[in-house]
């Protein structure tokens, strides 16, 4: 399958979505360019799960659209999408061969070689049942499943959860070198950023079902900010971004949206890190208004 | 998908085919003890059934006292409630055990349309159900009906409500609570839930089922009126064929709770 590199893999425009009386998803839209591996972060029950079921058809939204490599995501979109959910849900009572042989089932694409050589370097015995494997050995065999299929999309939710640190690396090497491979975009949700960090070249920050930030990592850590001072100095800052506050006694520091330092006394100014960048939206109120900040 | 959806039902199909077996060996050796009793008694079951006539009279069973008597009892608690059993070991965990552990989410993000996944693993349980009660069901009419006839208690006369001595009814009654639960399971996504509302809706579509059926044969005998001969055949049915409306209303509910379920998939489901 071919992959228009002009057309976003995924493209989500207003997704809104309710359960029960709480509103998951609230209004989100951005989009993920083919070939990228983007992050998409947030807190626990921020929605993430409920985006990414969005985004593969498991779930119909409220309102909005999802479109896979401009399709309508769906039946049509399903051979192109490869997806590991949360708790990596695989049959239990099968074993891994089996669970292999379904995939040949299910997908026209399958690459059983592919499979064999990804299930041998995990260690995983053709003959152990599924329902026997621990949760990372569980999480790499479906990670197995949704490589082996030959996606142009791959979505995978919180993927490196129930991993130790060793697998967590094992698997992020073989997600990448798949990924290198065939150019595969993938759009993986963690909530823990050193997870992240490295592997990702855009980012999405999802808080209370809003998109607080959708860019492309680099992009985003040059149009940032973290001012260190007084206090005093920082709250008479203003124009411009500033995206969060946080003090310890007389001294702050603060995230704000600027190429360049704002003219201000007293201040320390530096590049934030991925961390400070993604935690300074995630600790920010979605409600709370955006305070201005003059560029220097 | 055939061979996921098989692989899934097997433990339930070996449950049911094992229930079906049995149920049909136990019937058919209940059936011997029975003649045996009543020839042993000089009884002639032929002259009473199918309609307690001859000698049979009302508060005095026909059968032999003991074995006999029990054995009748038991076969027709067997015939009753062995096309609910059935259905629901097939029905109940079909999709809400699925949805329970979540490995919906595999099967329905793999390349093969949402639909094929539904009507796939419903058909081979209807399927399957169907097949399960009919080979005990068959076995009851043909071997042990008649005995079950003359059970002379009121008890035991509202238990042959439930299966008619019917076999076509007998094998709706277990693909419509198959259908039923394996619709709730796909709505609620919970077991025991699904088994709670498959249990308790089962009364209720059987007085439904016969309802539907009165009204099915009335609407036959209607549309018969312009010719005498028709109409004096549907005018005055046989139990069997009362059975056979009544199934034909639990066909009708087995299509409406599959197309419930194919709505959820399609409204939750994109």
């Amino acid at each position: 399958m071919t992959t228009d590199q002009a057309t976003p893999a995924l493209d989500v425009a207003g997704l809104t979505h309710t359960a029960g009386s709480r509103r998951v998803l609230d209004d989100c839209s951005f989009a993920v360019p083919a070939g990228s591996v983007t992050a998409l972060v947030g807190r626990n029950g921020a929605g993430k799960s409920t985006l990414l079921r969005t985004a593969v058809g498991l779930l119909r939204p409220d309102r909005g659209a999802v479109r896979v490599f401009g399709k309508p995501a769906g039946d049509e979109a399903l051979p192109r999408i490869g997806y590991v959910g949360q708790q990596s849900p695989l049959y239990p009572m099968l074993t891994v061969a089996q669970t292999l042989t379904l995939g040949g089932r299910l997908n026209a694409h399958w690459d059983a070689g592919y499979a064999r050589r990804l299930t041998g370097d995990a260690g995983l015995l053709p003959t152990t049942r599924v329902g026997s494997l621990t949760a990372g050995r569980r999480s790499r065999l479906a990670l197995v499943m949704a490589l082996a299929k030959r996606p142009d999309l791959l979505v995978l939710d919180e993927p490196l959860a129930p991993l130790d640190p060793v697998a967590r690396a094992e698997v992020t090497g073989a997600l990448m070198a798949g990924v290198a491979e065939r150019g595969t975009t993938v759009m993986l949700s963690s909530h823990v950023v050193a997870d992240i960090d490295g592997i990702c070249d855009h980012v999405v920050v999802l808080a209370e079902g809003r998109v607080r930030l959708a860019a492309e990592v680099e992009q985003a850590l040059t149009s940032h900010l973290v001012a260190v001072g007084a206090s005093r100095a920082l709250t008479d800052l203003d124009g411009g971004k500033v995206i969060e506050v946080r003090a310890a006694g007389s001294e702050a520091t603060a995230l704000i949206r600027s190429v360049e330092p704002v003219a201000a006394t007293g201040l320390a100014w530096h590049r934030p890190t991925l961390e400070e960048l993604i935690l300074g939206y995630l600790r920010t109120p979605a409600t709370q208004p955006e305070r201005k900040v003059t560029a220097a | 998908m055939n061979w996921l959806a098989l692989r899934l039902l097997r433990p339930y199909l070996v449950v049911a085919t094992v229930l079906s077996v049995a149920s049909a060996a136990f019937i058919i050796t209940g059936a011997h003890l029975i003649q045996q009793q009543a020839d042993a008694h000089g009884i002639s079951v032929a002259a009473y059934a199918p309609d307690r006539t001859g000698l049979c009279e009302h508060l005095v069973s026909c059968l032999p006292l003991g074995p006999a008597t029990n054995v009748a009892q038991a076969i027709d608690l067997v015939a009753a409630f062995l096309p609910l059993l059935i259905g629901l070991i097939l029905g109940v965990p079909l999709f809400a055990r699925e949805r329970e552990e979540s490995t919906d989410a595999f099967a329905l993000t793999q390349s093969v349309p949402r639909l094929r996944w539904l009507f796939t693993k419903i058909g081979w349980a209807l399927a399957a159900g169907a097949v399960c009660t009919a080979v005990a069901g068959a076995t009851f009419r043909l071997s042990a009906a008649r005995y079950t006839l003359l059970l002379d208690d009121d008890g035991y006369a509202l238990l042959g409500e439930l299966h008619k001595s019917n076999v076509g009814f007998m094998m709706m009654t277990t693909v419509f609570i198959t259908a039923l639960a394996g619709t709730v399971g796909l709505a609620s996504g919970r077991t025991l839930r699904t088994l709670v509302v498959s249990v308790a809706a089962w009364p209720v579509a059987l007085i439904v089922a016969q309802l539907g059926g009165l009204a099915l044969g009335f609407l036959v005998y209607l549309l018969t009126s312009w010719s005498d001969a028709l109409s004096l055949r549907f005018g005055t049915q046989t139990e069997d064929e009362t059975a056979t409306f009544a199934a034909l209303a639990l066909a009708a509910g087995t299509a409406a709770a599959v197309l419930i379920g194919r709505r959820l998939v399609t409204r939750t489901l994109r």
